[in-house]
């Protein structure tokens, strides 16, 4: 059974292989993961995902600028959430995402925070 | 062989008599400067002086009618006068050849007449004059040489007076102890005045700034302050009596631009009247700590971010191959598994308390602060620690007034309580129960943790809040705490300005408490009653339900008091007063439940 097509942003790749294992075994969504803005245009362009799960901080293009090249081509209707160390999730919602997940997130339980946000 | 003594042994006899006296060069004295001025008033003289010959020059402990207190001892009349016993009067110093061609004759202050009684010893040395002087010649009679002598008999006990003399050398004894340590301290010392101006600085201040002490006389202290640290000191309100001292850290600037850090002392030196008179500035170059508090700072954050992203994934691996996402583990490998990630959330657990209680104890944590009430507080603490308690079987009993009002950092207060209480559960015995009680006690609100555990031992009541001090060494594997939480619970209490300690009957169970300042928003309550007691239950039930509380027994003192919430008044006796505020009057047994009713 598939939750849907999840795409990752995260330029850490022990991060993405852990969320990457977590929200496939456990959450059943097929995950795509992209290391930069650049390969997160390149996944959308690819093929539109139903949910993405954002890195705030990434050298070069950081989470918010990369939300912004990004929404165009999802369109409003596909949810983003921002992965973040820090406390600033006001902000962070108001650039228009569904929703903030703290880092360091607890793998088993990240699909779980997953898929409530997106189900609101 | 008969020793026969010379005039000179006689005359350095003398000195040493006049020395011994310690009289010389001190500051003015009423008791001396009172008889000059009878003198001037009694003969109607321009000049009159209590004057001490010393080796070449003569010396005025008090003078009237003169402006230098000291000049050459060849020029002084007086010097003549004390050769002989008998007083020296010379009517006209024009006519007589002793002085006639005396610069004080022939120049200012013009010198015709003079009258002078030698003032003798204990040990009969002459060693000064009580004199009057006149610009005009005049004759002395039988009389005025009486008066005179009786003006000169006063100075001459109090000049022989032993306690003063005491005092006075003390006086002297305490100002040169004074002048060493200010001037010959490592540390640099100002004196600053009412301006704001340098008076004196000593040579470590001037070497500090690179300005020569000369220089820096007269200097605003604002010229060798950090354009961004001037406006922080408190001169004024050192002067005006508000404060007598205060401490801070400031940048001094040096001509050159560069700049250090100081750690800057400064308190007020007050004279005899109490009246404050100079600020003493002690400044010590703190630079290098403040540098090393920089690198410290710089290498936890650095550490502790590089090892928390490691921490994080290995956590995060571990955390995954135990649920069995990357396939079923055999037993043996699941358990090592789990194992390793105990450990994993151990270490990181440590790292993030290290990182905590560092940002705490260098003040870098800005305090979120709000208005909670206590059941507030307990509410989101026990969301936490509920679940604790139920696996343990410990019972949680929260007793806490709702009426009072804290102004704290509610995350960080319940960070604290959290660690308590999970504390608290730790060592408690199955079925045990954990009391927690929030109470008003005067300006400050109690809370205290107790449980019914093993207790702590006396001599580790204090060094329990150290790092890593655990009653037990064991205690940290089998009770999985990291050796922080009252390292930080104590830090967040007295960011918060309150205190924490604990107390303890070994196996009978531990108490910790704190303490936090109750806001001071609300103004005093005024109590009236005439009866002594009255008042006094009347204040103690206010008290208790946290409010501060300012008692009267006369209605005039009352109608005359300002900044009062409501007066509380039992029995009569103000029905006639104009009051500013409201007045409850408080009837009935329960006076408690009717103040506290009153106060709501």
């Amino acid at each position: 059974m598939s939750a849907g097509r999840l795409l990752l942003v995260d330029d850490e790749p022990d991060i993405r292989a852990i969320a990457t294992m977590a929200l496939e075994r456990v959450g059943g969504w097929h995950v795509t993961a992209a290391a930069s803005a650049r390969e997160a245009v390149a996944a959308v362009l690819h093929d539109v995902p139903d949910v993405v799960l954002l890195d705030v901080m990434m050298p070069d293009t950081d989470g918010p600028a990369t939300l912004e090249q990004l929404r165009p081509l999802l369109g409003e209707g596909v949810p983003v959430i921002f992965l973040t160390a820090k406390g600033e999730s006001a902000s962070l919602l108001a650039l228009g995402a569904a929703g903030v997940i703290a880092k360091p997130f607890d793998p088993i339980s990240l699909p779980r925070e997953v898929a409530a946000i997106t189900a609101r | 062989m008969l020793k026969v003594a010379t005039a000179a042994d006689l005359e350095s006899d003398r000195l040493s008599a006049l020395h011994s006296l310690r009289i010389l060069d001190t500051p003015p004295e009423e008791r001396f400067d009172r008889l000059t001025r009878i003198a001037v008033a009694a003969f109607d003289t321009a000049i009159s002086t209590v004057t001490l010959v010393d080796d070449d020059r003569q010396w005025h402990k008090a003078c009237v009618g003169v402006d230098s207190r000291e000049d050459d001892r060849a020029v002084s009349f007086c010097s003549v006068a004390i050769e002989k016993p008998q007083p020296l009067v010379v009517p006209d110093a024009t006519q007589d050849p002793r002085f006639a061609d005396n610069r004080l004759v022939t120049g200012p202050p013009y010198i015709r007449f003079y009258a002078g009684i030698p003032l003798t010893t204990a040990a009969d040395f002459r060693v000064g004059t009580l004199c009057v002087i006149d610009t005009r010649p005049r004759a002395f009679g039988e009389r005025d040489l009486r008066l005179l002598h009786d003006l000169a008999r006063i100075a001459e006990d109090e000049l022989n007076h032993k306690e003063l003399s005491d005092a006075l050398s003390a006086w002297r004894e305490s100002e040169q102890r004074f002048r060493a340590v200010f001037h010959e301290s490592a540390v640099g010392m100002t004196m600053i005045d009412d301006d704001g101006r340098i008076v004196e600085a000593n040579i470590a201040f001037a070497a500090m700034v690179n300005i020569p002490p000369a220089d820096l006389r007269g200097l605003p202290i604002s010229a060798v302050t950090h354009p961004a640290d001037r406006g922080g000191d408190n001169v004024d309100q050192l002067f005006s009596g508000e404060i007598d001292r205060y401490q801070r850290e400031k940048r001094y600037v040096r001509p050159d631009g560069t700049w250090f850090w100081g750690a800057l002392t400064a308190s007020i030196l007050r004279d005899r009247d109490g009246v404050p008179d100079v600020c003493i500035g002690m400044v010590e170059d703190i630079t290098e700590r403040k540098e090393v508090e920089r690198l410290k700072d710089e290498l936890v954050s650095v550490v502790g971010h590089e090892l928390r992203t490691p921490l994080t994934s290995i956590r995060g691996s571990l955390g995954l191959l135990e649920a069995g996402v990357a396939g079923e583990l055999p037993a043996e490998a699941a358990e090592m598994v789990t194992i390793a990630r105990q450990n994993t959330e151990r270490l990181a657990r440590l790292v993030d308390e290290t990182l905590d209680l560092e940002r705490l104890q260098s003040a870098r944590v800005e305090l979120d602060v709000r208005t909670v009430t206590p059941p507030e507080l307990l509410m989101s603490t026990a969301q936490v620690v509920q679940r604790i308690a139920d696996d343990a079987e410990v019972e949680l009993v929260w007793e806490a007034p709702a009426d009072l009002q804290l102004s704290v950092d509610p995350d960080r207060i319940v960070q604290a309580l959290v660690n308590l209480i999970g504390n608290a559960i730790k060592f408690s015995p199955r079925g045990g129960s954990v009391r927690t009680i929030v109470k008003a006690h005067g300006s400050e609100a109690l809370i205290s943790v107790r449980d019914e555990g093993r207790g702590i031992p006396l001599d580790q009541l204090e060094t329990i809040f150290e790092r890593f001090r655990q009653v037990d060494v064991s205690d940290h594997r089998e009770k999985g705490g990291t050796g922080l939480g009252l390292p930080i619970t104590r830090a967040i209490v007295e960011q918060h300005a309150g205190r924490i300690w604990a107390e303890s009957e070994p196996g009978v169970g531990a108490t910790f408490r704190m303490t936090l300042p109750l806001p001071l928003a609300k103004p005093p309550i005024a109590v009236y009653d005439r009866r002594a007691l009255g008042r006094e239950e009347l204040a103690c039930a206010a008290r208790r339900v946290g409010r501060r509380v300012t008692t009267f027994s006369e209605p005039e003192a009352l109608a005359a008091a300002e900044g009062l919430a409501l007066v509380l008044v039992a029995g009569a006796g103000l029905e006639d007063v104009e009051l500013g505020f409201p007045v409850v009057r408080i009837e009935g047994e329960d006076v408690d439940a009717a103040v506290a009713e009153a106060l709501k």
